[in-house]
């Protein structure tokens, strides 16, 4: 069941992508685009907190380990500003205590990598629905 | 005697009739005793042709003492013609010269074409009497035995005719002086016999006198005719004293005519006037007082002669008993003759003195006892000498018989001769017996005793010349005790050198000596002990004569404790002929039970070493020849005990070296260069597998040679055999059935005297070792591939990271192509793009994989040219998620110039794994400083390369910095402590090293070194 179908004319949800690595950063945009959504990306957290978008952003798509801050720490710092923005991890490392921790800080979902179009699409679903 | 024989039965053999010899010619004086210097001669001669395989021996006796020149010479039969002794005495002195110093020890000379080895030898210490000359027609004359032999004949000769010399210029002057007692004694018995028959002859007229008177008294009426008759003169006076008769003797004797005297005073006529007066006085006195000093008496005075001479005059004057005036009658005899006579007397009588005098002063001053004895034996007379030689004074002597002085068993056969004497069978004789002196001791004499004739008034005597022959009987008893002794002697180190020469345990060599010992010292019982090696105790090792065994009380006795102990400490002989007074002796009870009186015990010692302790004891007193002896003969067993000690010595270790040889798989060997020469010990042969003893050829050993080995042997040997150094090669053997051995051969160059070159070596059978440290190698290996299967799974989170990272690109751009080309319509060119994306991560994914596949893989790795960055670069970017992870800040300081090196990439990149992994596991509890983590190349001076981890961790304790490196020994909560002992073993695989060092901050520094160059042991 999809809630949200991107369409013209419809203004697209915004979700933002947060991820060192590069290949995450062209290829998670496109498909969010191809599910309907608008899509920025941010290759660090702090790239993402300076940014301007933060207010329209609906979604946040959030790599766990990350140089800098990483997507735990970004978690922390969104709440602590009140930010009440969805946040869907994404880890090439399955990490229990990390998932734990994650999911108790409020994330919606904790995708392991690689992850499929709908397990994406549903954990979308499900943020925005909280959102 | 034959020639030194070489076999050691032969030597013993000869060495046995050399001491026989020996014995002969040394009991060669004792032989000559009593015989002179022609007999010795002689003697010696004989024995030397009996003795030695001589064809001359030639003797020159110098003249000495009385001793006329003497020249003997022997010669064998089968030599003709024969020398004449002259010829031989004239080529002496033509050859060899007049001074016997000068001689050399042996000359050839040719006697009428035949050729003699001639050994000159002088008699005396200066041929001062004579010199002896033995010659052989023999080539191998005078062997060293020979030269002994006859050395020793010489000094024995020398010995016997120097002693034959003293007893006859001794017997010379005993007959001398005998002889000169003889006739001064015959002397004073003549004279002594003038004087009786002087003295018979003076009392025969006196008794003619006294007949005549009593004849005058008797008939006066005869008185005139009587007067006339008498031969004496008669003179008569009256009271007045004149002249009343005048008889014809005293005319005749007087020269006065009776006529013109008669009646004139006597004292004017017949007195000399010098005595007239006196004759006046006292013819006055007796007219008055009747006293007379003339009446009755025989006087002797001077009477005056009618030519005025004076003359002797014998007067005797009587009384004529008559009444009224007395009146006197002098008989007068002419005493001129007598007193003559008289005068003649008195000087022979004092010639007589004179001589006894002489005599005397002799018999007091004699250097010899002479003794006077009556014919009952008992002394008359002694002189000082004899009264010394006894310890009697001559009172004392003169209360003895010579029987009671002498001991008792010469006193039967001293009779018996005195017997011969006194029956004229002998005119003297010599005895040589003992007497017994004042203080008990006794003194050998010798006793030249002589009948001395008596006369009527002297009774016959015997004199006896006596000589203290005691130091001559005490040397006598000395040299034969010497002689006695130093053949037993010489039987016993004879035994005991052979004893020790001889094969067999030491036990049973020190039993030989020990009975040796007992047999011929005539001891008790002998025993000898050796030090132990750790040099606290004495064992016995050997026991012989009473006891034999060698367990009990004294078969092992601490250093110091007892006698034995003591003398093996203090190193000093000790020596009790007294044991029952010795306080040093503790078991007195048994020593008397077992009639034991002596003990002596000597220190064995070799140069200054104890070796151990002989102990001996006797039931009678050792002498101090036995004990000189002893010590040289415990000298020898010293000696023999080190050699024995060092023969099994000896033999223990070769066994050693040859068991040491098997176990090892070792043997030695030699090579000779020049002569091709090889010797090998029986492990050789073993490791070989040939029969010991073929004969060894360069060739046969290179049949064995494994043919891919050959060409490096052949070029070892060939470099070998051309410089002298040193040469260690291995190489293989293939063995009949196909095998390998491994051989590992080291030698050692020398050159012997000659310059020839020899090899001395080695070779080892290392196939065992080789095949195990293949197998090590093997393990090392599958222990590196489990330690690195250990690491990468530490890893899994970088791992699952880099290949998840791509996977989810790929299924990303995957799942947006489809979408791409589901929409309507399709976005074609947007699939296109994600398609590419797809295809690209793909390839990611893929080298990614094939990455960890050489890692985790199995496959036999092999050095390789490599960059050492490179390798460091990819173990980092490896490592790079779980740095960021623990917040580890990672520093790569990379030299550019590093050079590259030969090594396996893949097990160095594990080592490089290992220690960042450790860096970073050490920082992870730091949280009060960064985790600077350090990873450094550089260049190191001898062609290596350095890297290092410095971390700023916990660090370790300084003695921990070894133990780190141990299998299984860890710090930390996971892990199996085996990735730095992996570490250490790979690093050292590349001949290089791992070390750990504690920083001067916090934390430690791991590093390893290894050489740029290609030689690693890595297979």
């Amino acid at each position: 069941m999809v809630f949200f179908q991107g369409g013209a004319g419809i203004e697209r949800p915004l979700v933002a992508v947060v991820d060192d690595d590069e290949s995450v950063r062209e290829s998670l945009p496109d498909l969010l685009g191809e599910l309907g959504f608008a899509a920025s990306a941010f290759s660090s957290a702090e790239a993402f907190l300076s940014s301007d978008d933060i207010g329209q952003t609906r979604c946040v798509v959030l790599d766990v380990a990350m140089p800098g801050m990483s997507g735990l720490d970004l978690q922390r710092e969104l709440q602590r500003r009140r930010q009440k923005i969805p946040i869907i991890f994404i880890t090439a490392q399955k990490d229990e205590a990390i998932r734990a921790r994650a999911l108790e800080q409020g994330a919606v979902r904790v995708l392991l990598k690689p992850f499929s179009d709908t397990s994406l699409l549903e954990a979308l679903n499900t943020a925005l629905r909280a959102g | 005697m034959d020639a030194q024989a070489s076999d050691p039965a032969g030597q013993i053999k000869t060495l046995q009739r050399c001491i026989n010899d020996l014995v002969s010619v040394l009991a060669l004086p004792a032989a000559w005793r009593g015989s002179g210097r022609p007999q010795i001669v002689h003697g010696l001669l004989d024995a030397l042709m009996r003795l030695l395989r001589l064809d001359l021996v030639y003797v020159r006796l110098r003249d000495s003492g009385g001793a006329a020149a003497l020249e003997v010479v022997r010669v064998a039969p089968t030599w003709e013609p024969t020398p004449e002794p002259r010829d031989i005495g004239e080529m002496l002195g033509q050859r060899l010269g007049d001074n016997p110093q000068t001689w050399p020890p042996v000359v050839r000379h040719a006697f009428r074409d035949q050729y003699i080895s001639l050994v000159p030898l002088q008699l005396g210490l200066h041929a001062e009497i004579g010199v002896m000359l033995a010659g052989s027609r023999r080539d191998d004359f005078p062997h060293e035995i020979e030269k002994l032999i006859l050395s020793v004949a010489a000094n024995q000769g020398a010995i016997g005719l120097e002693e034959a010399r003293l007893r006859s210029e001794q017997r010379r002057l005993a007959d001398e002086l005998d002889e000169r007692v003889v006739r001064r004694t015959r002397e004073l018995a003549e004279a002594n016999e003038e004087l009786r028959r002087e003295i018979a002859e003076r009392k025969l007229v006196e008794e003619k006198l006294r007949h005549e008177e009593t004849e005058l008294k008797r008939s006066e009426v005869n008185k005139g005719a009587i007067l006339d008759s008498a031969l004496d003169g008669v003179i008569a006076i009256d009271h007045q004293g004149s002249i009343t008769e005048f008889n014809r003797a005293a005319e005749r004797t007087l020269g006065y005519r009776r006529n013109d005297v008669v009646g004139k005073p006597l004292a004017d006529v017949v007195i000399p006037p010098s005595l007239r007066g006196r004759h006046r006085a006292g013819f006055a006195r007796y007219c008055s007082t009747g006293e007379s000093r003339v009446l009755g008496q025989r006087l002797e005075m001077t009477a005056l002669c009618a030519d005025g001479r004076e003359i002797p005059v014998e007067l005797a004057i009587t009384r004529i008993p008559l009444d009224g005036p007395p009146s006197f009658t002098g008989y007068l005899r002419d005493i001129t003759d007598r007193k003559r006579n008289e005068e003649a007397l008195r000087e022979a009588h004092m010639l007589l003195a004179g001589s006894e005098e002489r005599w005397r002063s002799v018999f007091e001053n004699s250097a010899v006892g002479v003794a006077l004895v009556d014919l009952d034996g008992r002394f008359i007379g002694t002189n000082p000498v004899f009264q010394k030689m006894l310890g009697y004074t001559a009172e004392e002597l003169r209360n003895l018989s010579f029987l009671d002085i002498t001991v008792e068993e010469y006193r039967e056969p001293n009779r018996a001769l005195i017997g011969e004497l006194l029956e004229g069978a002998r005119r003297q004789f010599q005895i040589e017996k003992q007497y017994r002196r004042k203080n008990g001791s006794l003194v050998w004499v010798r006793s030249n005793v002589s009948l001395v004739p008596g006369s009527e008034r002297v009774p016959r005597f015997l004199m006896a010349i006596v000589e203290d022959i005691s130091e001559r009987k005490e040397a006598e008893h000395r040299l034969r005790a010497a002689i006695d002794e130093r053949t037993r002697l010489s039987a016993v180190r004879a035994e005991i050198g052979m004893a020790l020469a001889r094969k067999g345990s030491l036990r049973e060599v020190l039993r030989a000596c020990a009975e040796a010992l007992v047999q011929h010292l005539d001891a008790a019982f002998a025993r000898i002990w050796t030090l132990s090696n750790d040099g606290t105790e004495l064992e016995l090792q050997a026991s012989a004569g009473m006891y034999t065994r060698l367990s009990g009380r004294y078969s092992r006795i601490p250093l110091g404790q007892f006698k034995i102990g003591y003398i093996a400490e203090a190193r000093e002989a000790y020596l009790s002929n007294d044991l029952q007074n010795d306080p040093k002796i503790n078991d007195k009870d048994w020593a008397r039970a077992e009639k034991l009186t002596s003990f002596v015990g000597y220190p064995l010692v070799v140069e200054g070493r104890t070796v151990g302790v002989m102990g001996m004891f006797s039931p009678k007193p050792i002498p101090g020849s036995t004990v000189d002896t002893l010590s040289l003969l415990c000298e020898g067993i010293a000696q023999g005990i080190e050699r024995k000690r060092a023969e099994e010595e000896l033999r223990r270790s070769e066994a050693f070296l040859t068991e040491g040889q098997r176990l090892s798989r070792t043997g030695s060997f030699s090579w000779r260069v020049e002569t091709g020469e090889i010797t090998w010990s029986d492990e050789i042969y073993h490791i070989f597998e040939f029969q010991p003893g073929v004969p060894l050829t360069v060739d046969l050993i290179g049949g064995c040679v494994h043919p891919d080995d050959l060409a490096l042997l052949n070029d070892t040997i060939e470099k070998a055999r051309s410089s002298a150094g040193d040469f260690e090669c291995e190489h293989r053997l293939l063995m009949p059935g196909r095998s390998v051995k491994h051989l590992h051969l080291v030698a050692h160059g020398t050159r012997d005297e000659k310059g020839g070159l020899e090899y001395i070596g080695a070779v080892q059978d290392v196939t065992q070792r080789r095949l195990s440290e293949e197998a090590l190698a093997k393990a090392r290996s599958e222990l590196a591939n489990v330690a690195r299967v250990t690491s990468l799974g530490v890893l899994t989170a970088s791992i699952a990271h880099e290949v998840n990272q791509p996977l989810s690109g790929i299924i990303t751009n995957a799942s947006t192509c489809l979408r791409m080309l589901s929409a309507d319509p399709p976005n074609v060119e947007g699939a296109r793009e994600t398609a590419r994306r797809t295809i690209r991560d793909g390839n990611r994914a893929s080298d990614v994989i094939s990455r960890l596949r050489t890692l985790y893989s199995k496959k036999e790795l092999s050095p390789e040219q490599m960059d050492l960055n490179e390798a460091v670069r990819e173990v980092i970017s490896l490592s790079l998620r779980e740095f960021q992870r623990d917040r580890v800040i990672l520093r790569p300081e990379l030299a550019d110039d590093l050079p590259s090196i030969t090594g396996d990439r893949i097990q160095l990149q594990q080592v490089i794994l290992n220690l960042l992994r450790n860096a970073s596991d050490s920082m992870r509890t730091v949280d009060d400083r960064p985790r600077e983590l350090l990873i450094r190349t550089e260049p190191e001076e001898g062609d290596h390369v350095r890297l290092s981890v410095k971390d700023s961790g916990a660090g370790f304790e300084p003695q921990a910095a070894e133990r780190l490196f141990e299998a299984f020994y860890t710090t930390k909560s996971t892990g199996m402590g085996i990735g730095l002992s992996v570490s250490r073993s790979i690093i050292e695989a590349h001949r290089g090293r791992l070390w750990a060092a504690a920083n001067d901050g916090p934390g430690a520094t791991f590093s390893f070194s290894i050489p740029c160059g290609t030689n690693t042991k890595v297979q």
